[in-house]
């Protein structure tokens, strides 16, 4: 049986993750050591509780009138959600087809994961982080060469629509001239929504 | 606003949507609780599950549930008001999973059935009817709500004469209850606590839940935490037990259980070495 450990559920969630009224399901486990990782607890692979898709779909289920009122649903996020494969598809078939399944990613996974869940998601929320290769490898601890292939096939693949990328001002890596240019090369590459926005370090 | 009052306020909306658009009755009582919520309470649950169930009961008589993309145009517009409150954080924070605070605790709601129901506020506004639902010996459990059912349509039926059908058909109602006592209980949960529980936590938790007319727990969502593991060790070992579900005794003897919402007070003392 197929299952996840998944270290926070949100629910209520209005403006954050996409669309309608949806549920944030953080998934345990990442590629990427982000300097400011709000959830660096996710780095341990014992962290978090386990579930399986019907036992997350028993427990997100109780907001299905509000996801169904307000095209909202799932934002799989973490953790990278798209380590998560059979995990999502299996939760897709037991939530069916009206909630909005959306993926939080840096899609810094390999290509094989993000075509085969690909069907099953309506949406995508991209942290890309920073497009310079330096100041991604300075602050996630591994470089972008995947993210850009990633991100692109799913440009020519989806709707600029349903693909929002967030662009953060990141404290001593990154400057505001970075991230105009980075916003500059994925408005060439077919991004059309931007979420830019400051870390705010505590 | 507060942000989690705000919350509040756009989902009960989209309540009021989705009962206005089924032709469901549905009286919000307004909120009196003074401090902020994280936008939902054990109140606004229980809304929520009578919505559900009064779209099935239309089902079930084979009209259509009008609920698909009903408040998509109402949450837009909220969510201009909500993208202004401010966020310690901007990128996306992963909260604890329970509800946190002093949430409103009210005896004798009434949430109504499946088959027939009326308007739960009504109820609180009549003591002669509230009375009749007493339950006696009750310490650290409290009723919150429950859901009945009768034997007549009760939407047209004036308040006395339900109030009469009750009392003449009425021995006694029952509280829910752990069926070997709540000191039993409380050392199941002590005795089932994981090896990881912290020692150190300690204080005061209170733990809402529905027990369901079969015994089963259902809704589990710790309003009162004490910290976060230790919160969700104990939501977990709630969902172990089964109860003793809430009985209505008619006059003839028999017994009928029904669902009740209630909230257990538990308190964590501080080990001393």
């Amino acid at each position: 049986m197929v299952k996840a450990r998944v270290i926070g559920i949100s629910r209520h969630r209005l403006t954050t993750d996409g669309d309608g009224v949806t549920t944030l399901v953080a998934f345990n486990g990442c590629p990427l050591r982000c300097k400011y990782c709000l959830n660096s607890h996710c780095w341990d692979p014992e962290s978090g509780k386990e579930y399986t898709p019907e036992t997350l779909y028993e427990e997100t289920k109780i907001d299905q009138l509000y996801f169904l009122a307000t095209h909202g649903g799932v934002t799989f996020g973490g953790g990278e959600p798209l380590l998560q494969v059979d995990f999502i598809k299996e939760f897709r078939e037991r939530c069916g087809t009206q909630w909005q399944l959306v993926a939080e990613s840096s899609l810094n996974v390999s290509f094989e994961n993000l075509k085969t869940l690909d069907p099953v998601l309506d949406g995508y929320i991209v942290d890309i982080k920073d497009m310079n290769p330096e100041i991604y490898q300075a602050y996630t601890g591994k470089d972008n060469v995947v993210v850009l292939k990633n991100l692109e096939w799913l440009l020519q693949h989806r709707d600029p629509n349903c693909i929002m990328v967030r662009v953060p001002h990141i404290p001593d890596f990154n400057t505001d001239e970075d991230v105009a240019n980075s916003m500059e090369r994925l408005k060439g590459m077919g991004v059309t929504k931007f979420d830019e926005f400051k870390y705010i370090i505590r | 606003m507060a942000k989690g009052k705000q919350t509040c306020k756009i989902l009960k909306e989209i309540r009021k949507q989705i009962a206005a658009e089924n032709d469901i009755k549905l009286v919000i009582e307004e909120c009196t609780y003074q401090g902020d919520c994280r936008g939902t309470c054990p109140k606004c649950e229980a809304e929520v599950r009578y919505l559900e169930r009064e779209l099935e009961r239309r089902q079930r008589k084979g009209k259509a549930a009008v609920v698909a993309g009903l408040s998509v145009g109402l949450l837009g517009a909220s969510q201009v008001a909500l993208a202004q409150q401010p966020d310690t954080i901007t990128s996306p924070n992963y909260p604890e999973r329970s509800l946190r605070g002093e949430v409103p605790i009210m005896m004798g709601k009434v949430a109504f059935s499946p088959f027939y129901h009326f308007e739960p506020m009504e109820l609180l506004a009549k003591p002669e009817l509230v009375d009749l639902f007493s339950f006696p010996d009750l310490k650290d459990l409290s009723i919150v709500g429950f859901d009945l059912e009768f034997p007549f349509d009760v939407t047209s039926s004036d308040i006395t004469s339900l109030t009469d059908y009750i009392k003449e058909n009425t021995k006694g109602f029952y509280a829910p209850n752990y069926p070997y006592g709540e000191s039993s209980m409380l050392e199941f949960i002590s005795q089932n606590l994981g090896k990881n529980a912290d020692g150190n936590a300690y204080g005061d938790m209170e733990v809402a839940f529905t027990v369901e007319p079969n015994g089963k727990l259902s809704h589990i969502d710790i309003i009162k935490g004490v910290n976060e593991q230790l919160d969700a060790q104990v939501a977990a070992l709630f969902k172990f037990m089964e109860w003793k579900p809430a009985l209505w005794e008619l006059n003839s003897g028999e017994k009928i259980p029904f669902a009740c919402q209630c909230v257990q007070k538990l308190h964590f003392p501080m080990i001393t070495h």
